[in-house]
C-alpha cells in the first residue's frame, strides 16, 4: 500500500469534517467495544488467558527459527510449498510467479492485511490477471478504489447509502433492494460466480502451527473457504510472526481473538489447512503454497520493539482509541491504523514517514488495557517519540521547547525560582476570570481550551513544610 | 447441564437450528421438510458418507446451483456450539460452504467438550492430521454494512443440525 502517513494532520482535519465518516465512526464506538465487554464478562479467566497468550507469543518469537523450520518441514512433507520472502518485492514476485505457472487468468482473494501491506493486487493486475476481493468490506473498497480503514471491518467508514451507490454504479444487474439484506444478497450473487471461475485463491492466515504444519484462517463470511476450496491452487500470504508451537496454543488465541475483535466466542469459520488435497480426497486445491513475508519484522526480534510482533490483528486497540474514533483509519495513511499502526508502522516502514502517528495519542492507555496479548503500546509510543527527538525528526521549535523545559525540569532550584516569578505573573494575567485564554507560542494548545490561573500556593514546597 | 444440552444451547445462540432425531431413520423425513421449506424441486446434494446410503440425494462435489447440501460432521464442540468437519475421500469440503442451506448429521456421542479435547483425539488416532479441518459455528454472517448483522454473506444462510441419539 502506498505510504500517505506524512499527511496525517491534514487527513485528520478533513476526517473531522466528513459527515458520512463521523456517522460511521459513531456506530463503531458503540458497536465493537460493547460487544467485546459483554463477551468477556462471560469468560471469567479472560485476564489469565491474556497473560498466557503474551507468554506463548514471547516464547514463539524467541524460537521463531526453530518453529518456522518445523512448520515448513511438515507442510513440505505433505506436498505443500513454503516460500520465505525477505521483502514485499520478493513476496509479490513469488505470488505472481506461482499464478503464472498455473496460467491463472482469474484470482479470488479473501481479506489479508499482509497482502495490502505488500500491494499484492497491483502486482497481480500489472501481470495481466484479474483479482477480486471477496470479503464484503474489501469488495466494497475494491469497487471504491480505496484502502481499508480498519483491519477487521475494512469498510466500516462507509455508510449503507454509499454502498448502494457503488453497487448501482459497478454492477450490471439491478439492485432489488437498497436494504442491508439486498446489498448482501447482491454481493453474494456477483461473487459466487467469481469463486467458480477462479484459477487461484489467495487467503491470508491468522496463525501457523509448527506442531502439525497447519495454516489457520478465520472468517465470519466463509469467503476464505470458498476462495481456497474451489480453485486448483491455494496461495496463503502471511507474515513470519504468526507461527505458534501447538494446537493447544491455538485454542488460547482463538478464545481471545473473536471476543476481542467482534465480541464473538469464536468466529463462524475456523479453517485448519495442512496441505493440498490428498490423492483420494474429493475436493480441495491440488497446489498449496504458503508465502511468508518478513517485511522488516525480523529486525525487531531481540529489541525493545519485539512485543509489537505479538499482535494477532484483532483491532480492539483501534476500537477503543479516542483518536482513531475521531479521525478513522484512512487518516493514518497505511495498512495498520490506530494504536498498533502508530507503534508498528515506523518499524516496518520508516520513522520519518510515520512521525505524526505516535504523536496522535493522549496516552490514555485504553489500547493497552484491551490488547489481548498485552502489547505495551504506550511504552512503544514513548520509544518512537524519543527516537524522533534523537534523530531530529521532531521539528526545531518543538525540540527547542522540549530542551528548554528539560533544562529547568532537571534543575529543581532553578525550576522553583522560575515558578516563583512566573506564577504571580500568570495569576495577574488570569485576573478576575481566573483562567488564561492565550499565551505566546501556545496558540495550538489554546485552540479549544483554556488554562486555569494559578491558585497562589505551589505543590512544590508544600511537602517541605 | 449435560454436554449435549450445553452444546445445543451454544449452537442455537450462534443461530444454528437443531432437530433431534431418535435414529438415522429420521433423516430422510427431516431432509424432505427442509427441501419443501426452500421449494427445492430436485434432490439435494450430499457427501458420499455411508450413513447417507439409500437417501434420495445426489452425490457430487458442490456446484453453483446447489441450494441444499447434506454433510456428516465428525465431531462437535460443546463449549462453543461448533461443528467439526475433516476432509477425506467421503467428505468434499466445498459442500459445507456452497449451499444456501446446510444440513448436518451428527450423533450425540460425537460431541466433545472443547477444542483441546479434539486436538487430543486427533493426536491419538492412528492417522495423519486431516488435510483440511473446518470448525463451523453457525451460519455465514457479515457486519460489514454499518455494523449490522446479516446472515448468508457467502456461505450458508441457515445451518440445520440433525442430532441423532446414541
Amino acid at each position: 500500500m502506498k505510504l500517505a502517513s506524512h499527511l496525517f494532520p491534514e487527513k485528520a482535519k478533513e476526517a473531522l469534517h466528513d459527515q458520512n465518516l463521523q456517522k460511521a465512526l459513531g456506530l463503531l464506538q458503540v458497536g465493537f467495544p460493547e460487544l467485546r465487554r459483554r463477551a468477556i464478562a462471560n469468560l471469567p479467566d479472560f485476564e489469565a488467558l491474556r497473560d498466557q497468550a503474551a507468554t506463548i507469543k514471547d516464547h514463539s518469537l524467541k524460537n521463531l527459527d526453530k518453529l518456522t523450520s518445523a512448520f515448513t518441514e511438515k507442510i513440505e512433507s505433505r506436498g505443500g510449498q513454503v516460500h520465505m520472502c525477505a521483502t514485499a518485492e520478493d513476496a509479490r514476485k513469488a505470488v505472481v510467479k506461482i499464478c503464472q505457472e498455473v496460467e491463472a487468468i482469474k484470482i479470488t482473494k479473501s481479506k489479508s492485511m499482509v497482502t495490502e501491506e505488500i500491494s499484492l493486487n497491483e502486482a497481480i493486475e500489472a501481470a495481466g490477471m484479474e483479482v477480486v476481493e471477496t470479503d464484503l468490506g474489501e469488495y466494497i473498497l475494491q469497487l471504491a478504489g480505496e484502502p481499508p480503514s480498519h483491519i477487521v471491518g475494512p469498510a466500516l467508514h462507509k455508510t449503507r447509502q454509499q454502498v448502494v451507490d457503488l453497487f448501482k454504479k459497478h454492477h450490471d444487474i439491478p439492485l432489488k433492494s437498497e436494504s442491508g439484506e439486498g446489498l448482501v444478497a447482491q454481493a453474494r450473487e456477483v461473487l459466487r460466480a467469481k469463486y467458480f471461475e477462479a484459477d487461484v485463491g489467495i487467503t491470508g492466515a491468522n496463525f501457523l502451527i509448527a506442531e502439525t504444519g497447519t495454516v489457520v484462517i478465520v472468517t465470519n463470511e466463509g469467503n476464505a473457504d470458498l476462495c481456497r476450496v474451489l480453485p486448483k491452487t491455494h496461495i496463503v500470504v502471511t507474515s513470519l510472526e504468526k507461527v505458534i508451537p501447538t494446537l493447544d496454543d491455538l485454542s488460547v488465541f482463538l478464545k481471545l481473538l473473536g471476543r476481542s475483535a467482534t465480541g464473538q466466542d469464536i468466529t463462524v469459520y475456523t479453517t485448519l489447512v495442512s496441505g493440498p488435497k490428498d490423492s483420494d480426497e474429493s475436493g480441495g486445491p491440488e497446489n498449496f503454497h504458503v508465502v511468508i513475508v518478513d517485511g522488516g519484522r525480523s529486525k525487531l526480534l531481540g529489541t525493545d520493539q519485539q512485543d509489537l510482533l505479538r499482535c494477532i490483528k484483532c483491532g480492539a486497540c483501534m476500537n477503543h482509541c479516542p483518536v482513531y474514533s475521531a479521525v478513522g483509519g484512512q487518516a493514518y495513511g497505511w495498512v495498520y491504523p490506530g494504536p498498533i499502526g502508530a507503534a508498528l508502522n515506523p518499524a516496518l516502514t520508516n520513522p520519518w514517514e510515520m512521525r505524526h502517528l505516535h504523536q496522535a495519542s493522549t496516552f490514555c492507555g485504553a489500547c493497552e488495557a484491551v490488547c489481548p496479548v498485552k502489547i505495551p503500546l504506550i511504552k512503544m509510543f514513548r520509544f518512537w517519540r524519543t527516537q524522533s527527538f534523537d534523530d531530529h525528526i521532531t521539528g526545531r521549535g518543538q525540540r527547542f521547547s522540549l530542551r528548554l523545559w528539560a533544562y529547568f525540569a532537571s534543575r529543581p532550584r532553578l525550576y522553583a525560582m522560575k515558578a516563583y516569578f512566573v506564577l504571580p505573573l500568570l495569576k495577574i494575567m488570569a485576573g478576575k476570570k481566573g483562567y488564561l485564554g492565550h499565551l505566546p507560542f501556545l496558540g495550538g494548545w489554546f485552540r479549544g481550551r483554556v488554562l486555569p490561573g494559578p491558585e497562589g500556593k505551589r505543590f512544590v514546597g508544600e511537602d517541605r513544610k | 447441564m449435560t454436554r449435549t444440552e450445553t452444546f445445543l444451547q451454544n449452537f442455537e445462540r450462534q443461530l444454528g437450528v437443531a432437530h433431534r432425531l431418535s435414529s438415522l431413520a429420521g433423516v430422510p423425513g427431516a431432509l424432505k421438510k427442509l427441501q419443501k421449506k426452500i421449494g427445492l424441486k430436485g434432490p439435494p446434494v450430499a457427501s458420499p458418507h455411508p450413513d447417507f446410503e439409500g437417501l434420495d440425494v445426489a452425490f457430487h462435489a458442490g456446484t453453483i446451483d446447489d441450494r441444499l447440501a447434506l454433510t456428516r460432521a465428525d465431531a462437535a464442540l460443546a463449549e462453543t456450539g461448533t461443528l467439526v468437519f475433516a476432509s477425506g475421500p467421503k467428505a468434499p469440503p466445498s459442500l459445507n460452504f456452497i449451499p444456501e442451506v446446510h444440513a448436518v448429521v451428527l450423533r450425540e456421542s460425537e460431541i466433545l467438550e472443547s477444542q483441546e479435547e479434539l486436538w487430543q483425539m486427533l493426536r491419538e488416532r492412528d492417522q495423519p492430521f486431516p488435510r483440511t479441518l473446518n470448525l463451523i459455528t453457525g451460519p455465514s454472517r457479515t457486519g460489514d454494512i454499518e455494523q449490522t448483522l446479516y446472515l448468508g454473506a457467502h456461505g450458508p444462510k441457515e445451518v440445520h443440525l440433525f442430532l441423532v441419539k446414541g
